[in-house]
């Protein structure tokens, strides 16, 4: 035993820190679940015991019931889900034709993107809430803007500032590069459309980057607070998820029982599609290098 | 390869589909990205609250930044304070734990564990850690408690402007460890193992190893890492919204918090464009800097 320890000391000192940060980097979730699952008397005792004592699910039938959690979460996956699809649509279309079409002014465009990606998004924050805002025929604007509230307070405020971002172009475009251009002239000599080429020899062979894309935007949408909460009137039917629950926090800031359960009811689809597509999740933090 | 140049010639000059291609891209960035940041600029020089038209006040939003109103330089002390305890400790750590994990055939589940609270909306979790620092029921104190601290001398956490700050880095630093720990990874991978073989038959301690071999050749991604977390430092927002609203006695107000409040809570959208062109000039320094100091690495 002693012998072995000697032979092995550094592994077991490592296994030991390792464990205890992860032990570390657990607890507030352990705690998230084991608060949104006792009564709220007993969150209310100190000390509070650190294991599952009597279980009940009384929070989430409360906040189903009361904080109309469903309807939040369905504004959060129709969000979600349609910034992913335009993002993936015309991100990969303009990709597509950045790095394998030619046509005059292309790297002039591309590059004048390209250093679009270095303003952070508190610029242009303002001008596009008034953008949103002033909306030619939207909410009962006129032409001029006029008249009305624009897009504010509607799933299309919220999803039209990043429904298209230079960043899936940039990111996408990297990879259409890296595919031989001959692959297309095949498709190009036998008759087919530009889209054709496009949709079904190309798109095929880079359906990694795709799913690497998908998860970067999930993850930017399903956690988008600052935007929306501009964008939406306080309790609108429009609410995400994280808007409701900020806006449950304000109104309740001690009801800690509702709030784990709401926070691990959003948490819940993040961690599955971690658990489905754990390689593309840590593509995703290894490209933002690039 | 002749096929090839076949291929080549038969191919028009230019694609007029190219342009329909990129056309719904660059038509969402003139209007959400380019008109955004000209208006910007030009609102910065005006007084403007949304309902009637902006009158042109020169320089006047930028001299009041800089004189009258101390509270945009407060917010910058406030996130430099944040600077001061993230930054050290996401690079320490996750250099650390990178280096620890290197070559272990559990590396993978470790990381899997370290990377779930990044998972997390930073809306939850700041909802978790309202739990946790709770000076009453909250874990933190359970712990300090536990370890004998008396009563009195339990910290506030973010109800007292002393820690205040201190416990928003502390949530921040769990959430975005485990991403840095993968960045940290990919990087050790990447060092030769002959520079780590050639060292350890030298007998080098693991010790030496790692400040005299591992650190100084993980240079370019510990600038990666610093330039990328003070960027994302100067715009602190959701969790100071979620869990102090800037308080207590404004020490965890952020420049973006600052420029929100002035421009939905104040309507000052003229000074609120004026702070936020000062924001972007600061964080373009950093990101030029960033890109200088990271180049050779890639």
């Amino acid at each position: 035993m002693k012998q072995w320890f000697m032979k092995h000391w550094r592994f077991v000192i490592t296994s030991l820190v390792l464990i205890v940060f992860a032990a570390l980097m657990i607890l507030p979730i352990y705690w998230q679940i084991l608060i949104s699952v006792r009564e709220t008397d007993a969150i209310n005792q100190v000390p509070a015991p650190w294991f599952f004592t009597e279980i009940t699910f009384d929070h989430f039938r409360r906040v189903f019931e009361r904080v109309r959690v469903m309807r939040y979460l369905w504004n959060t996956i129709v969000i979600t889900g349609l910034v992913i699809i335009t993002n993936l649509t015309f991100g990969s279309l303009a990709a597509y034709a950045f790095a394998k079409l030619r046509f005059r002014f292309r790297d002039g465009i591309f590059k004048v993107l390209l250093l679009s990606l270095m303003i952070p998004g508190v610029v242009t924050m303002l001008p596009a809430y008034l953008v949103i805002l002033r909306f030619p025929f939207a909410g009962g604007n006129n032409l001029f803007g006029q008249g009305g509230s624009g897009f504010l307070n509607s799933y299309a405020g919220i999803i039209l500032p990043g429904a298209i971002t230079v960043f899936s172009v940039f990111f996408l475009r990297q990879f259409f590069k890296t595919i031989p251009d001959d692959i297309g002239e095949a498709a190009r000599i036998d008759g087919a459309s530009e889209f054709r080429v496009f949709a079904s020899v190309y798109l095929p062979l880079v359906k990694p980057a795709l799913i690497t894309l998908t998860i970067f935007t999930f993850q930017g949408a399903w956690n988008a607070f600052l935007w929306p909460n501009i964008i939406l009137t306080p309790g609108s039917e429009r609410s995400p998820l994280t808007v409701a629950l900020q806006q449950f926090v304000a109104e309740n800031p001690v009801a800690y029982g509702p709030m784990m359960a709401i926070s691990l009811i959003m948490s819940i689809f993040p961690f599955i599609l971690f658990i489905i597509a754990q390689r593309y999740f840590m593509r995703s933090v290894v490209t933002t290098m690039r | 390869m002749n096929h090839q140049n076949v291929a080549k010639m038969k191919r028009p000059k230019s694609n007029k589909a190219g342009y329909i291609f990129i056309a719904p891209a660059v038509l969402f960035f003139l209007v959400f990205t380019a008109i955004p940041i000209v208006v910007a600029v030009y609102l910065s020089f005006t007084r403007y609250g949304v309902f009637d038209a902006p009158r042109w006040i020169g320089l006047r939003n930028y001299i009041n930044i800089f004189t009258v109103d101390p509270v945009f330089l407060q917010s910058f002390r406030n996130v430099s304070v944040y600077v001061a305890i993230v930054v050290p400790s996401v690079v320490l750590i996750s250099m650390v734990v990178a280096f620890m994990l290197n070559n272990r055939k559990d590396a993978k589940v470790f990381r899997s564990i370290y990377y779930l609270p990044a998972l997390l909306s930073i809306i939850a979790a700041s909802a978790v850690w309202r739990f946790m620092f709770d000076p009453t029921y909250g874990t933190l104190n359970q712990i300090l408690r536990l370890l004998g601290m008396q009563s009195q001398n339990l910290p506030q956490w973010i109800y007292h402007p002393s820690t205040a700050m201190a416990s928003i880095a502390l949530m921040s630093l769990w959430m975005i460890l485990g991403i840095n720990i993968v960045i940290y990874s990919a990087a050790v991978r990447g060092i030769p193992k002959e520079v780590v073989e050639a060292a350890e038959i030298d007998g080098a301690s693991s010790m030496n190893m790692f400040w005299r071999i591992i650190f100084p050749l993980l240079r370019p991604t510990t600038f990666f890492v610093m330039t990328m977390t003070i960027i994302g430092s100067f715009q602190l927002y959701d969790q100071i919204y979620a869990l102090t609203s800037g308080g207590p006695a404004g020490s965890t107000t952020t420049p973006v918090f600052l420029i929100y409040m002035n421009a939905f809570d104040s309507f000052n959208m003229g000074y609120a464009s004026a702070q936020s062109v000062i924001l972007f000039i600061v964080i373009i320094v950093f990101t030029l800097l960033s890109q200088r100091l990271t180049r050779d690495d890639y």
